[in-house]
């Protein structure tokens, strides 16, 4: 009687009930950054990020850093044709990476469509390829993250979250905070500590605080940001080169996606003439904010003719 | 830098204002004081101390902050680099009472001690964009001017490529172009007040310059110019200032359209107060004390001059103007009483003997022939049980005297027995003198002063030591007294403060004389910006300046919210080619 093995069997059982982590220790994963010209670059950085924080989760996972210029650069100095396994695989032995990760972005029927593709570098060979959709930047960036489940696995239980064993006091959970700006040198501080340049994934436990946001010729934004427990808001901050000036040009607020509330400050047009202007963008999360309004405010005396109260004299 | 013009204004006629906009957008974002023109040049004047603002801190209040900033705050900006003097907050929640605090700093990291603060509160934040408000910034050691005489011509400014292409600006004749440096810019002008009101609806034109001016910002600043007012502090921290002499027709000068002025402690602007029953009141040199916590006394003084004048302050024919009643001011009602005084009298000192009676010394009692000398007629006067003022003939002084310091010498369950007069003997006779207001039949001894001059103008008491007046030479130094054998007659004087230079004549004080004197004359034709701030119930010499020189300022202390503690001084005149009323006010932050 012949036994077979019965790798169906096998197979079907370990996508219902996945190893807890596939990620073994010192396994070494070279993550490339997202390709995909659907995406603004802005986009493409938030989602390299939510690739980064997800890999950030499993602590048997080396991360090897990504080369710095662009997966172009690479090909032409490995003197690849295309981007594929072969060449993806020489770009990880290259690296000294055991696994290439590399997320293709594609536009499809209106909806973002992204390949998430895992290359062994010995093999030089795809070992998985997933295809995730999304409706939009931020969901696909959450989908993809979900996605690298597939190839690593449910990441270890963070110790944020393990049950309290010798506190008195339960720690407040954790939501996160995705920020987004349009520089890709921008740096972002969370109270005062560094977060991150360009994009950022912010974990802490809920509460308020301050974000600030600087880039050299820009103008720093500082806002007030509210993480709630279990929630992942994106946060799209917007900023300009220089100064408002005479006659500048005013834009549209940017919109998050999933937060009405969240209004990013607007260009301060012809109102400033003698002095530039600082736009400080102020924000709380959540529905329950209630009517918001904008205010300006001016510490030079020559322009206090703009102020409503300022009624040429009382009568 | 050079100025070219395509409208018809002589150089000399450009504003200052819009010369200094000018070079503040050459420099791009300069913060702007003011700029002073000669031959057509502009000098710029910079406050340093505002340019020295590096970083700063902003924090938004729900309501109005406590003296020590405590408070709820919807935001706060944790330390920024200052590079502009408008900044934009989105995104607030609405709100009906939001109060802004500002601290600057000279440095880049917010460390040590701001070397200005700004507040302002009462912001009202309905849903929409863009409320501009002013946060007016105040200087500490020093004496901020709040902002009057607004050109909106230079503030409507717009950059153009070159002033020489034809009709850059449109052509229209209510616009020019004009150059600073190597860059250009279109100006609205003006030859009507129409041509202004899409500026600003008050806004007016200056046909001499074609600029359109903004006279008036209130309640940023202070309603009018007003001369010689009296200010006090009321329990919630208001600074209320009473009475002053404005320019009216034909050159002279009379009471201001607004008895009171009142400075909001909550918002830090001013607020409108209406005052019933302060019908006949003077404008200047009435006796003034405040009576009471929330009340004040007003007797005699003058409701119309045709002049002031630097040196003796006699109006001269200011007599027919004279007032004859006293005042007691109910600032929580809103509402005056008075009695009448049976004289008229200019200039006396009133003297509050107990919570309910008070002494009106002194003054000019307006005949023509006396050329302001000092009377000898004093009256007590009384409010009664249902709030009534009734004023009567008091005791007689040894010495005509004009606006005399008086000192408590004898008190008794909280009601002052014996007072001690001195100074404003105008016409000679004793410098100080004992005078018994308990109603008792005593013979007080004359009063021999050593050490004092034995003519005293104008003194001011804070607390044992006389730390204003003047001989008719000139002001002397601080002078504390020694009282130990003033039952004897004796009055010494323990030390004269030679550390400080003397407060010159014509300074504004302080109701109580220990809190701040600021200005006055500090020569023939020289304006005294100095102050003086009280510690210790002695007044030493701050080393900041006033913003301007001021002759007969009213000063009060701010006494809650962001800003207590601070100074208020508001109108007084300064020297320009005559004298002038100044029509706005400033802040002294210690």
């Amino acid at each position: 009687m012949k036994i077979g093995i019965p790798w169906r069997t096998i197979a079907a059982l370990l996508v219902m009930f996945p190893l807890a982590s596939s990620a073994s220790a010192g396994d070494k994963v070279l993550a490339l950054k997202p390709e995909g010209t659907v995406l603004k670059a802005i986009e493409r950085a938030a989602l390299d990020a939510a690739i980064s924080d997800k890999l950030k989760l499993y602590p048997d996972l080396e991360r090897i850093a990504a080369p710095g210029g662009d997966v172009t650069d690479l090909m032409m100095e490995l003197e690849c044709i295309d981007l594929d396994a072969d060449c993806l695989g020489r770009v990880g032995s290259r690296s000294g990476a055991d696994r290439v990760l590399l997320v293709e972005v594609a536009k499809k029927g209106g909806k973002l469509v992204a390949t998430v593709k895992w290359v062994s570098a010995a093999k030089k060979a795809v070992t998985r390829a997933d295809e995730v959709t999304a409706a939009n930047a931020p969901a696909l960036s959450t989908a993809v993250a979900l996605a690298l489940e597939n190839e690593l696995g449910a990441p270890p239980v963070k110790p944020v979250d393990a049950p309290p064993t010798n506190v008195v006091e339960q720690p407040a959970k954790a939501g996160t905070l995705i920020v987004e700006t349009n520089r890709v040198q921008a740096q972002i501080f969370i109270d005062t500590e560094y977060a991150g340049t360009g994009t950022a994934t912010i974990d802490r436990p809920a509460g308020s605080y301050t974000l600030r946001i600087t880039h050299p010729g820009d103008e720093t934004q500082v806002m007030k940001v509210d993480i709630e427990s279990d929630k992942t808001v994106t946060r799209q901050v917007t900023l300009k080169y220089g100064a408002g000036g005479v006659g500048g040009e005013k834009k549209p607020p940017v919109v998050d996606d999933d937060d009405s509330s969240w209004v990013v400050w607007v260009v301060i047009g012809a109102v400033v003439v003698a002095g530039a202007a600082t736009a400080i963008a102020l924000a709380a999360g959540g529905d329950s904010a209630g009517p918001r309004g904008n205010l300006l405010l001016g510490i030079d005396g020559s322009g206090a003719w703009r102020d409503p109260a300022t009624t040429g004299g009382r009568r | 830098m050079s100025h070219t013009r395509k409208f018809h204004l002589k150089a000399t006629h450009v504003p200052t204002a819009l010369k200094g906009a000018l070079v503040g957008l050459a420099l791009v974002a300069s913060p702007l004081i003011g700029a002073c023109a000669d031959d057509g040049l502009a000098t710029l004047r910079v406050a340093l101390s505002v340019e020295a603002q590096q970083s700063f801190e902003l924090f938004v209040f729900e309501g109005s902050p406590g003296a020590d900033l405590s408070g709820s705050t919807a935001f706060e900006s944790g330390c920024q680099q200052r590079r502009s003097t408008v900044l934009e907050l989105s995104d607030l929640p609405t709100s009906a009472d939001y109060s802004i605090v500002y601290k600057a700093y000279g440095d880049t990291a917010c460390a040590g001690a701001p070397i200005a603060f700004g507040f302002r509160g009462g912001i009202e934040l309905a849903k929409g964009d863009g409320l501009y408000v002013h946060v007016p910034v105040y200087e500490t050691g020093a004496g901020t001017l709040l902002p009057v005489d607004l050109n909106l011509s230079s503030l409507g400014a717009t950059p153009t490529a070159s002033c020489d292409t034809p009709d850059i600006c449109g052509g229209a004749a209510t616009a020019g172009c004009i150059t600073s440096g190597d860059r250009a810019w279109c100006v609205p002008l003006c030859r009507t007040d129409d041509d202004c009101s899409s500026l600003h609806s008050e806004a007016v034109c200056d046909v001499d310059t074609s600029w359109c001016m903004l006279a008036s910002p209130w309640p940023l600043n202070a309603s009018e110019p007003r001369l010689l007012g009296r200010a006090m502090t009321r329990p919630n921290g208001d600074v209320v200032v009473v009475g002053g002499l404005t320019p009216a027709t034909n050159g002279k000068l009379g009471v201001t359209k607004f008895p009171v002025e009142r400075f909001d402690a909550a918002t830090g602007v001013f607020g409108s107060f209406d005052l019933a029953g302060f019908d006949a009141r003077p404008g200047a040199y009435f006796g003034f004390a405040q009576f009471g916590p929330d009340s004040a006394v007003v007797a005699g003084g003058l409701s119309g001059a045709n002049r002031f004048d630097k040196g003796t302050g006699v109006d001269a024919d200011g007599r027919a103007n004279g007032v004859d009643k006293a005042f007691v001011i109910d600032f929580a009602t809103g509402r005056a009483v008075s009695a009448q005084l049976g004289r008229v009298v200019i200039d006396p000192s009133v003297f509050v003997i107990d919570p309910q009676h008070f002494w009106v010394v002194g003054g000019h009692e307006g005949r023509p022939s006396d050329a302001m000398a000092g009377a000898t007629s004093t009256s007590l006067c009384a409010v009664d049980a249902v709030g009534e003022l009734s004023c009567a003939k008091g005791p007689s002084l040894a010495a005509g005297r004009i606006a005399p310091a008086i000192l408590c010498v004898v008190e008794s369950a909280d009601v002052c027995q014996r007072a001690l007069v001195v100074g404003g003997n105008n016409q000679g006779g004793p410098v100080a003198e004992l005078v018994e207001l308990s109603g008792k039949e005593i013979v007080l001894p004359a009063v021999t002063a050593v050490g004092l001059p034995n003519v005293l103008l104008r003194p001011v008491f804070c607390g044992e030591q006389l730390v204003g007046g003047s001989t008719p030479s000139g002001a002397v130094s601080a002078l504390l007294l020694d009282l130990s054998a003033l039952d004897e007659g004796k009055l010494g004087v323990v030390a004269a403060d030679q550390e400080s230079p003397p407060v010159p004549r014509w300074a504004g004080h302080s109701a109580d004389g220990c809190g701040l004197a600021a200005g006055g004359l500090d020569g023939p034709s020289a304006m005294g910006k100095s102050a003086w701030t009280g510690t210790g119930g002695a007044l030493s010499l701050e080393k900041g300046n006033l913003g301007t020189g001021r002759l007969g300022a009213a000063v009060g202390r701010i006494g809650a919210g962001a800003l207590a503690g601070s100074w208020l001084v508001l109108g007084g005149s300064e020297l320009d080619g005559g004298v002038r009323v100044i029509k706005g006010a400033e802040v002294w932050r210690p």
